[in-house]
Formats: C-alpha cells, structure tokens, sequence
C-alpha cells in the first residue's frame, strides 16, 4: 500500500523545477505545459521573480504580542536561502507555530517585516503570499474527496481549467503515490494516507514557500520515521524554500539545512544541526539538542578549581575561557562522559552512585547521582558493565567540557570538535 | 459428585452469564424509550388512524365505522383544499424565512463570537427570548401591536411617518403575512441555535486551509462552512417544517383564521373540526394528512440532502 514504499520524485516533478527557473520552460511533457501555461495566468506571462539575492524568505525584528501582557515571538530575524530548509525548533509555547502563521498571512505580526522573494507580504492575505502549509491534523475539508482536496487551492486561485487542473491533481498524487486514494474522502484514510493529501495539496500550488507545521506528529513512531525521510526528499527534489516547525529534536537534527531553535519567543540560535549540537550557543540550547540531554553543573569559578556541589580543577583549555567569570556551568554531553569502576585519585573523576541504568541497544545510559548531589547522566558502548547502586567513579574530560556563564546563559567555551573522542554523535 | 450446594453456584452462574448476555444485547438499552414511544407516540397515532376512519363523535355514543368517508369529504371539500393552499404558502414561507434568517443571525454571532466582539451574549439571549415565550403569548402580543389604529404598536409607529393604519389582521393577505412574520420572529430563534452550534463544530483549522488554499469569505461560506453544516441544516429544515405545518397555538391567538379563512391552517381547522364541531372522526382524517405530509417531506429533504451517511 500507499504507506509501504518510499517514491523517486524526481521523475514526477522535474517540470516544476524549471518553471522557476528564469527562462521559460521548453519542455514538451503535457503537464510541464500545463505548468508553463499556469504562469502565464497567473504571472501575465513573466517568469516568476525571484530576489535577487537568493534570499527566498526573509523575517526581520518580527514580534508578536496578544494584548499587553503576553508575547508570543519577539524581535525575530531569520532568512531562508532559495531551496532552503530551516526547521524551528522549541518547546510548546515557544512561539514557532505563530511565526509559521505569520508568514502564512494567518496572522499579523504586531511589528517587523517579513518578505517573501524579497517583497514584503504585511497586510496580504494568505492567498496573495503564495505559500502553501501542512497542518498538523491535515485539515483536509472532510467532505471533499482526496482529489477535491488537492485541487482546491489551484481552483481558488488559479483560472486553469478543469483538465489542467485534473492534470496537476494527477502529477501531485503520482508525487506522493496517492493515485489510488484520489476518489476517497479523508475519514476513510489511515494517518499516513491524510498527510500524503496533504502534502499533495501544499504542492500541486508550486508554492514559492512551503509551510509544515508538526506535520508528523500524530503519525506512528515507524511511518513518522519514514515521512521524515520522504518529506525531505520531496523538498530536495521540488527546491522549494521550506520553513519546518516541529518540537521533535530528532526531526530537527535530521531534516533542516539549519536549525532556528526558539524559546520564550526568541530565537536562541540559528545553525546547521550539528552546529547547535556541538556548539550551542548557550544553555537552553545546550539542554534541549540532542538526547539525552548536556549535563550540567552550577559552579563558582574559584583560582584553581570549580567549587559547587562537586569541585573540578580548572585546568587548561578551561581557565582562559572561564577568567573573568564568576558564576560558571560546566556543560558535558552524556556521550563525553565515561564510567569508571570506581573512582580514582584522579581529580576529573567524580565519585558517584549509580541509580538506573538504561540499556537502550547498542549502548546504554547510565544514571548516577554525584556525591556532592546532583545527578548525571553517562552514555556507554555495549551494556554499561555496572548495576544499581554500584560505587564508580565519572571521568569527566577537560577537553570535552562546555562552559556557560551561569548569569547570562551565554557559552563561553567549546571543546574542540576534532578532539571528540566518543564513538556517539546526537540521536 | 454433584452435591446440592454446587448444583445452585451453577444455576447461580447461569443466571449471571443469562444477564450479563441480556446486558450485552442493546434491547434492554433501549427498552425505555421504545415503551415511552409506543405509549405516548405510536398508541394515539394508531388510534388517529383507526379513529378517521369512523364517525365518532363528543356528543352521540354511537360510533361506525364509515371506511374513507371522512377521507372523502375532505377531498371533495374546497375549503380543505384552500386551506392546504394556505397551509403550503404558511410552511414554506416560515421555512425558508425561519431558516434564512436563523443562519444570517448564526453567523453573524459566530463572527462576533470568533472576533471576540462585544454584545454577542445579549443577541443570543434576546433572540432565544422569543423562543421561549409560549405562541399562545407571542400570538397576543403581536395581536395588540397589530391592532389597526392608532392604539397599535405599530400602527402608530407607522402613523409617524404618514402611513396607515394598515389592516394587518383584517384583510386577508396582510393577515397572512402578519402570521408568517410572528411566526418567523418567534422560531427563528430555533434555527440560530440550531445553526449556531452548528457553526461551532466546524474546525477553525479548516478555515485556515482554506485561507492558506486561497479562498475568500465567500469560497470559505461556500466550500467549507456550507457543506459542514449540511446536517444540522437537514434537521433544522425538517424539525422547523414540522413545526410550521403544525403550528397552531400562534395562529389561534393572532387571527383566530381569519379574516375568512385566509390564516386557517390544517392545524386550526383539525381543532375546529375535532372539539368546536365534535366531530372527532373527521378531525382525526385531518390529523392524518397532516402526518402523512409531514412524513413526505421529510423522506423528500432525506432525498435531496443525501444525509444517509451523517444520521
């Protein structure tokens, strides 16, 4: 069935490509034709513009706020290259679904301006954005076959008629492979089989931005995995600019080109993934990548050592970082830490005991709580060779360590990404 | 061995497996409401029937069975046939009225309520307060602002401006329409609500689609709001055409089926029939076209609204 198999789209969808491109498409496949000839309706025979700088989608100093008190995204800048895919990351309340909305035309942002192919789009509505989105639940029209579905928007915006649009319905579903669905309604299809509608009728519109907003989240963990994978084939192969929101890290560190993680309305770093992971710019965005999460210890920044519930040496690279900083975090992956059977002399090694440990595979996590009180976290290779309550010792290595100004968040130091010495990445 | 004591934990058991089947058939559930219904509802429609099919009467003991004479006499009475006539234009008027203006105040709440506009409360309430006023009342309250001269609510409001007084109650067309309008200014108020909360069920995220794929207020109207209230419009148009063709109480207050017969509906003329000229067997007859129309129309909107799947 539709839900089973993953799909080449390059096949289905090469015209589309070209059709945004500057010269006009000289393809003879009929549906190509009919996308050519789309433009020409729509655009007065024009190649659509693109900016000029590349730069597809840009939000500058974006705030929102509801009534006095509550502010929903606060002076957000970000812009998305053509055929870029950023993927908002946060928490629940953090303000990505409204700064999705936003640019939606769903809502209006209170000030700051957001342009779309370098013309800004405040005050337009949704329809004149050319944007298309995904829902979370699909919101597909219950009473509409998967056809009238996929058709709708081209019927409401477009003057094609009903053959070209019939032909577009038909490219889309082939893209997606929900050719044999066409002639259902959503109530009499799986999960997976809505979301693939759905994102037939976000890109039969051949949108200049493409909206998903937790388009995955009410899908099954196995087919979740493979939407994920299809979804960011689908945007490779349509280039289309695509701003993802989920609160899923795992979909955030596999499927963006860059990262926008958000907090409290704020945008808190933008990056490549692996960027956010191995240099989060500071401690929210230390604590919310990767899985399980950056272990960290509140310290006081004395002369020779770190002095808080447990004492660390401040030893090279970590001195020259931490000078001038009084209240200091120590940051440590799980992954950076390493269990020994007891704990030595050595003063990077923290005498613990262990409460849980979690085999989950091909490595498992350790749960210790440090004498001096708090509780980390270890990820070992293999099964962690240690059992409950067990006396060790957690070697922490000073070339691994993150440091954060405990006042202000703020990273202060990094290890060095070539010295990782872990067999693990994220996830 | 079977000793005595375990001989009745298994009748015991039995037992318990018989009620715990019984629990699982749906009969027990809805033997209630069948008992209500047969007693209440399907007894005296049977009894109507049997009843219009002889000559009984409140004041001679002797009642026989006459076959479709009653039935006859109808059909052979203009009068009947006029008043069907007036009927018909009552029904379809209060309906399309009735309806119209319900969804009109419907989405104009839901609009308010959705902009988190002021007043919406106060539109529901006074609306709903119509609704609430028995017709006996709503009849005579229309009565006196009716009431064609200067003493009349309306007539004087009219006379202000140079107008009148209007005959509403006593030439025949007026008074039609002056019962059709306190009608519709009594039930529309059940076609709001009834729309209303149809309204409300519609998902706010198919509106952002909707907006998202292009379309305007009136594609939005058309293609979303429409199509998922088909229901609730199914049996607002069916409850508000039964209650049309069987409204009585307002009509009897307002016009009383005057002047002439030209507000007499079906309903009234039933009563006349049945308790003014104790002729039980020939109102029954009436009461039985009544239910045979009412049952038309409703397997004709069960048709033409193709709910079969949604009810």
């Amino acid at each position: 069935m539709t839900d089973e198999h993953t799909h080449d789209f390059r096949h289905t969808h090469e015209h589309r490509r070209d059709s945004h491109g500057d010269t006009p498409p000289t393809r003879s496949s009929g549906v190509a034709t009919v996308a050519a000839s789309r433009r020409v309706a729509t655009d007065g025979g024009q190649p659509r513009r693109r900016s000029e700088t590349g730069v597809a989608l840009e939000l500058t100093d974006v705030t929102k706020t509801y009534g006095e008190a509550a502010t929903a995204v606060e002076n957000l800048s970000v812009s998305l290259r053509e055929g870029e895919l950023l993927v908002l990351v946060g928490p629940s309340g953090c303000g990505k679904s409204t700064t999705l909305r936003m640019i939606a035309g769903l809502e209006e942002p209170t000030s700051g301006d957001i342009r779309i192919d370098g013309e800004s789009v405040l005050g337009l509505e949704p329809e004149a954005r050319n944007t298309a989105m995904v829902f979370q639940n699909y919101a597909l029209y219950p009473h509409m076959t998967a056809r009238q579905n996929i058709g709708f928007g081209l019927r409401m915006t477009t003057s094609l008629s009903d053959e070209e649009v019939a032909a577009e319905v038909e490219s889309a579903a082939e893209t997606l492979d929900v050719t044999e669905l066409l002639d259902a309604t959503p109530d009499s299809m799986s999960g997976g089989q809505q979301q693939r509608v759905a994102l037939g009728r976000a890109i039969v519109r051949d949108p200049s931005v493409f909206l998903l907003d937790e388009p995955l989240s009410n899908l099954d963990a196995t087919l979740r995995a493979r939407m994920r994978t299809e979804i960011q084939q689908l945007q490779r192969e349509l280039g289309v600019t695509t701003v993802y929101v989920t609160h899923d890290q795992t979909e955030a560190m596999t499927m963006g080109d860059r990262v926008a993680v958000l907090s409290d309305g704020e945008i808190q770093q933008v990056a490549p993934p692996m960027n956010c992971y191995h240099e989060p710019a500071n401690l929210f965005v230390a604590q919310f990548v990767g899985e399980p999460s950056m272990n960290t210890l509140a310290m006081r920044n004395g002369r020779d050592s770190f002095t808080g519930p447990v004492d660390y040496p401040v030893v090279d690279p970590l001195a020259d970082a931490a000078h001038g900083v009084d209240r200091v975090t120590i940051g440590v992956r799980p992954e950076d830490i390493s269990v020994e059977p007891e704990a030595d002399d050595a003063e990077t090694t923290l005498p613990a005991r262990v409460d849980v440990t979690e085999p989950v595979g091909e490595r498992s996590f350790v749960h210790a709580t440090l004498d001096g009180g708090p509780s980390v976290t270890a990820a070992v290779e293999g099964s962690a060779g240690v059992r409950e309550r067990d006396q060790v010792g957690l070697r922490l290595p000073p070339d691994r360590l993150h440091l954060f100004d405990t006042d202000s968040g703020e990273a202060i130091h990094h290890p060095d990404r070539e010295s990782a010495t872990a067999a693990f990445g994220p996830v | 061995m079977t000793t005595p004591d375990s001989t009745t934990d298994r009748s015991f058991a039995r037992l318990r497996a018989v009620g715990r089947r019984l629990l699982d058939h749906p009969l027990p559930w809805l033997a209630p409401t069948l008992v209500l219904l047969a007693v209440f509802q399907l007894y005296p429609m049977v009894e109507a029937v049997l009843m219009s099919f002889t000559n009984e009467s409140l004041v001679s003991p002797d009642t026989e069975f006459v076959g479709i004479e009653q039935y006859a006499r109808l059909a052979t009475d203009p009068q009947f046939w006029e008043m069907l006539r007036v009927t018909a234009i009552y029904a379809f008027s209060s309906v399309v009225l009735h309806v119209l203006l319900g969804l009109v105040l419907a989405l104009a709440i839901d609009y308010g309520v959705r902009r988190g506009l002021r007043g919406h409360l106060t539109t529901r309430v006074s609306v709903l307060l119509a609704w609430i006023v028995p017709g006996i009342i709503i009849g005579l309250v229309w009565k006196v602002m009716l009431v064609e001269s200067q003493f009349g609510a309306i007539n004087y409001l009219l006379g202000l401006v140079g107008v009148g007084p209007v005959p509403f109650r006593s030439d025949p067309t007026l008074a039609l329409i002056s019962t059709i309008v306190a009608g519709t200014w009594r039930g529309t108020a059940f076609s709001m609500i009834m729309i209303y909360g149809g309204l409300q069920r519609v998902p706010q995220r198919l509106y952002e689609a909707a907006r998202v794929d292009g379309a305007g207020r009136w594609n939005r109207f058309r293609h979303v709001t429409l199509p998922q209230l088909k229901s609730v419009l199914f049996v607002t148009i069916v409850l508000v055409t039964i209650y049309a063709l069987n409204t009585f109480d307002l009509i009897f207050a307002l016009t009383g089926g005057g002047p002439g017969r030209s507000t007499q509906v079906l309903a009234l003329f039933m009563y006349q029939e049945a308790f003014q000229d104790n002729a039980l067997g020939r109102g029954a007859s009436i009461a039985v076209v009544m239910l045979v129309a009412n049952l038309a129309l409703t397997a004709v909107y069960l048709y033409a609204f193709d709910v079969s799947e949604e009810i």
